[in-house]
């Protein structure tokens, strides 16, 4: 015969459609758009993943790249921007001061995107390589397949399924949160 | 004739089922394939996560709807001008031209046509600025 078969499942083929179309809203804050630009072009072509295609309205976006620093005044636009967009949704923290905060140690900046919004991939960096964003996208690719992300957990909880257990983290929303849900 | 007709048509047909299908299939798939969560965030305007600040339903003023008027007419000559320029060495020409060669005498045809074309344009906007609709006082 000259045909081959691949069974599947369907939440799998889902999720490999899902990975291989990332749909990309830049909340681009500072100077890591540089690097997030260079990643964007010919050079090192994220079209390759399949995520070259920047959203500018979170209507139309899956996955949200906060590029540069989050002061505490733009936390509710980001959670905003952050509801607002299409389900399933992942979220990567891009360069230190998205994840950290980074070198910044005043009242005015935010300890790291996740205290709004929950980050599925961390990149350090400041900046970050374009490699190190490639390798943090094929990261998040892992996850979408195997079903990790954080809105994807929380859809699946929500429909009944089960939920991968090493998914399950307690820092889902900062570091604080998790304490506050158990207190 | 009516074979080749139906062959070449039937190829058009295909490509526009093949592009309907498949611009449904996909809104099919995202409608059943994926998740639905609605919520107050999503209904809210998008302004890059700003407040919504005034109504989108704006006034301006009824000074544009002229200008826009007057814009279509001269939009539209300038669409005209473009087919008239790539065929004038033809209109220009009595008898037929084979490889850029024309093989009869000079025709003014093409540049008359196009000037009563001017001609007509002109009037009107003599007229749009003798009623000051041009202006913008």
């Amino acid at each position: 015969m000259g045909f081959e078969f691949h069974t599947t499942s369907l939440r799998s083929a889902v999720n490999w459609a899902r990975k291989w179309s990332l749909f990309q809203y830049p909340f681009v804050t500072a100077c890591c758009g540089m690097e997030f630009m260079s990643v964007a072009a010919s050079k090192y072509d994220i079209a390759r993943f399949g995520a070259e295609f920047p959203r500018f309205s979170p209507r139309q976006a899956d996955l949200l790249f906060i590029v540069g620093t989050i002061t505490e005044r733009q936390g509710p636009a980001l959670r905003r921007i952050y509801d607002q967009m299409c389900e399933p949704k992942w979220v990567v923290a891009f360069g230190v001061c998205a994840s950290t905060g980074g070198f910044y140690q005043n009242y005015a900046t935010m300890p790291g995107a996740d205290q709004v919004v929950p980050v599925d991939v961390y990149i350090p960096g400041c900046p970050p390589r374009p490699e190190q964003v490639l390798d943090a996208l094929m990261l998040l690719q892992d996850r979408i397949q195997k079903g990790e992300g954080h809105s994807q957990i929380t859809i699946d909880a929500e429909r009944g399924y089960d939920v991968p257990i090493a998914a399950i983290r307690p820092k889902q929303l900062g570091p604080g949160a998790a304490a506050k849900k158990e207190g | 004739m009516t074979a080749t007709m139906t062959s070449d048509y039937l190829s058009a047909l295909l490509m526009i089922l093949a592009g309907v299908g498949f611009a449904l299939a996909l809104t099919a798939a995202a409608k059943y394939l994926g998740p639905s969560r609605p919520s107050a965030a999503k209904d809210y305007p998008y302004e890059c996560g700003s407040e919504v600040i005034g109504s989108p339903r704006a006034r301006f003023e009824v000074k544009f709807y002229q200008v826009a008027i007057v814009f279509l007419v001269f939009d539209i000559e300038t669409a005209f001008l473009y087919p008239w320029a790539l065929k004038y060495r033809e209109l220009s020409c009595a008898g037929t031209v084979a490889n850029g060669v024309c093989s009869g005498g000079i025709s003014f045809f093409g540049i008359g046509e196009i000037l009563v074309f001017m001609l007509v344009l002109i009037v009107a906007l003599a007229y749009v600025w003798r009623k000051r609709a041009v202006g913008w006082e």
